[in-house]
């Protein structure tokens, strides 16, 4: 009668790790977590909820910028698409957009949006949208082309009361308009508008542009810099070696995205966390997943924050997406911890924050395909906008090797005793495979899919040295794995 | 009488594997029929009769210059079932013997597969079997008999061989010998788990197994006893 040996994993908080061997992973990490989410209850982990259309019909071409604002009849949605703006009041996913009319927006860069109060004290507040060139005021009802009493912009933040801007035509170059008003540009006092050329050593130009505590961040191919100040006899520009990193910058206009009181950046050499006074990397975890992206189109890629799931969300081209950002590397911020790839059946261009009808904070994108879409409800991608329809989701959980204290002795399986969550209708896969061997999928003995948290058997089968563990679900739900126990006996053989 | 998908559903759940992830089907049959052939050698060493099988061979069916091939005819043999023992044999109506294993002078001529015989110098009207064959003497076909009555014992069809939905040929009300015994088999897998439980228990019934075949009867009664033997617990 040979040894049993037995080896357990309860605590899947340390998410996908890719850039250490396998064999070398701590043990609440996981080999591959694609699809997955590191549960809201900490330690176990479960497949990511799946999206929604917010309307019936798409667009006519990609959706260029998104954005839920606080317009004059209560929470607005507007987005940009085929050069037209589109707008909804309320969340009734029925009501179709109405289209503004006009054909004035760029077809082919993002929007950038600033609410903002109108020009004078105790305005209401409106949105001014840059568009390729072209600043715009939109009040809900009526937008108004501000590009020539403005600059012709193609980024809009607001900062210490003021709106700033990349000009299309002088991208090293910081425009900000009068205090209290974004519709004035004009030069004069240290209140007016004023601009300044920035970057000056390395010459590139800005790319990004995001605020953070005091400080409006300003982020080029290779660097970050950092502005600060109200008016002309205080402004700083920390800039090169001086400023927040002149080491890495932003991939695209779209990669710099604050979150908490720090903003996350996509850079080529992977993510990092910008702070008002450096750069940290973030994604060291799961270097080789960002080292493998489609480089030839990085620059579209659009860093996101669920804000209710205190989630970073990096939307990026695999090597796969046919250009287009059709996979997500979240990550959990408040565990660190990296999620995913998630996988898409269609390209992300834009996002942006949503607050549903209860007040809950959540993260909508735009689409190549012309739709908005909640990114996280239910559990089957691209529900229709009235709930129906939508394709499964395959969450796939890889543990790392499990060698039983043993490596290099033979062990032979016995069975798992899992602790997970099986909705009715999974599909859940208990996986085994030895010494890279095609993987063989465990029996669950006496399984009940009921939704409650459970004790499962699952008999295993097969003998080797170093074992994989992989659980697997294509189904319409979402089963949740709170932990397990591996049980082999020894066989005593080299 | 149990369906062989039966015993080895009943073995699967003595064994704790419902699903098949130790042993797979096609493994766990072999085993459970390596099972059954063993019992079957006890059963018949214990009663010999138990399985017993009269067949009439025609002289076509038997081969030149005198012998029959003791395989089954799914085998390519000239036997209906899978030969135990030989128990008479009879060739044109008188009964042969086994040959003497000391006459291996007189054994020559027919170990060397010589066809044509013409002088009979084996010892008449005996039989003797050289693996899967019975010769019986005198060889050649002017002596050959025109027709040959068998009686054998036989272990039944093969566990292997027969389809899920078939009874298993096995002492009836028995059966437990049969799932314990290779339940026990089973749990030796890799040496991995104890069987020692299984083997305790198979032994028991195994014992059971050769009580119920040792007589189908209730036993001699004894003339002017008060009570038949049953009743006085005598057997």
């Amino acid at each position: 009668m040979k040894q049993l040996l037995s080896e357990a994993r309860f605590d899947f908080r340390g998410g996908r790790v890719t850039s250490i061997s396998p064999d070398l992973l701590n043990s609440n990490e996981l080999v591959d977590a694609t699809n997955c989410r590191i549960d809201s209850k900490y330690g176990a982990v479960t497949k990511r909820t799946g999206c929604q259309r917010l309307h019936q019909t798409a667009a006519p071409a990609a959706i260029k910028g998104v954005v839920q604002w606080d317009g004059p009849s209560g929470k607005q949605l507007v987005k940009i698409a085929n050069g037209h703006l589109y707008y909804r009041n309320g969340f009734t996913l029925a009501t179709a957009f109405t289209d503004e009319g006009t054909n004035v927006f760029s077809t082919t860069v993002p929007a950038f949006f600033m609410p903002f109060r109108d020009a004078t004290s105790g305005a209401p507040l409106v949105l001014f949208i840059a568009s390729g060139g072209k600043l715009f005021k939109w009040t809900g009802t009526v937008l108004t082309d501000i590009t020539g009493t403005t600059t012709a912009a193609d980024r809009i933040i607001a900062y210490h009361t003021r709106a700033f801007a990349r000009n299309v035509n002088y991208k090293k170059t910081i425009f900000w308009g009068k205090v209290g008003d974004a519709t004035v540009f004009t030069t004069g006092t240290k209140t007016d508008g004023g601009s300044a050329l920035v970057n000056v050593l390395n010459g590139e130009e800005i790319i990004a542009l995001e605020v953070i505590g005091s400080s409006l961040l300003m982020a080029a191919e290779d660097s970050v810099m950092r502005f600060t100040g109200h008016a002309t006899d205080d402004i700083v520009i920390s800039q090169d070696t001086e400023g927040i990193s002149s080491e890495v910058g932003a991939v695209g206009p779209q990669a710099l995205k604050r979150f908490e009181n720090v903003a996350a950046m996509l850079n080529e050499r992977g993510p990092y966390v910008v702070t008002e006074t450096a750069v940290e990397p973030i994604g060291e975890q799961v270097l080789p997943d960002f080292d493998a992206l489609d480089t030839t189109v990085l620059s579209s890629s659009v860093v996101g924050w669920n804000r209710g799931r205190k989630e970073l969300m990096f939307c990026v081209p695999g090597s796969g997406d046919g250009s287009l950002n059709k996979t997500i590397y979240s990550q959990s911020v408040r565990l660190q911890a990296w999620q995913g790839p998630w996988n898409y059946s269609f390209g992300i261009t834009c996002g942006a924050r949503y607050e549903d009808t209860n007040g809950d904070e959540f993260w909508i994108t735009g689409g190549s395909d012309g739709f908005l879409r909640h990114m996280d409800i239910g559990a089957k991608d691209d529900v229709l906008y009235d709930g129906s329809g939508g394709s499964n989701i395959t969450m796939v959980a890889e543990l790392p090797p499990l060698h039983f204290g043993r490596p290099g002795s033979q062990k032979v399986l016995s069975h798992i005793k899992l602790q997970a969550i099986l909705p009715v209708g999974n599909n859940l896969t208990a996986g085994v495979a030895f010494d890279n061997a095609a993987f063989d999928n465990g029996y669950f003995v006496n399984a009940t899919t009921d939704g409650i948290l459970r004790d499962y058997r699952v008999d295993l089968n097969g003998y080797g040295y170093r074992l994989r563990t992989k659980f697997t679900d294509s189904s319409a739900v979402s089963p949740t794995i709170y932990g397990l126990r591996v049980n082999a006996y020894d066989m005593g053989r080299p | 009488m149990l369906t062989k998908a039966q015993v080895r559903t009943a073995v699967r759940e003595y064994i704790d594997d419902p699903g098949a992830k130790t042993w797979s089907d096609a493994a766990l049959d072999i085993l459970i029929s390596m099972t059954q052939d063993n019992l079957w050698g006890d059963i018949l060493d214990t009663a010999s009769y138990w399985n017993s099988f009269y067949q009439l061979i025609t002289s076509a069916s038997y081969h030149a210059p005198g012998y029959l091939d003791l395989r089954p005819t799914g085998d390519g043999g000239d036997l209906t079932n899978r030969l135990y023992r030989i128990q008479k044999f009879i060739a044109n109506g008188r009964e042969f013997y086994p040959k003497d294993s000391r006459d291996f002078l007189l054994n020559a001529a027919s170990s060397v597969g010589l066809t044509t015989v013409t002088a009979p110098i084996e010892q008449n009207y005996t039989y003797e079997i050289l693996g899967d064959q019975l010769w019986f003497h005198p060889l050649g076909t002017t002596a050959n008999p025109g027709f040959i009555e068998l009686r054998y014992s036989y272990r039944p069809a093969a566990f292997t061989s027969i389809a899920d939905g078939t009874t298993v040929g096995f002492v009836d009300g028995c059966e437990h010998a049969l799932v314990l015994t290779a339940a026990a088999n089973a749990m030796h897998r890799g040496d991995e788990e104890d069987p020692g439980k299984f083997l305790s228990l198979a032994f028991e019934a195994r014992q059971r197994l050769f009580a119920t075949i040792r007589r189908k009867y209730h036993g001699p009664t004894v003339p002017f006893s008060v009570s038949n033997p049953i009743e006085m617990g005598s057997i």
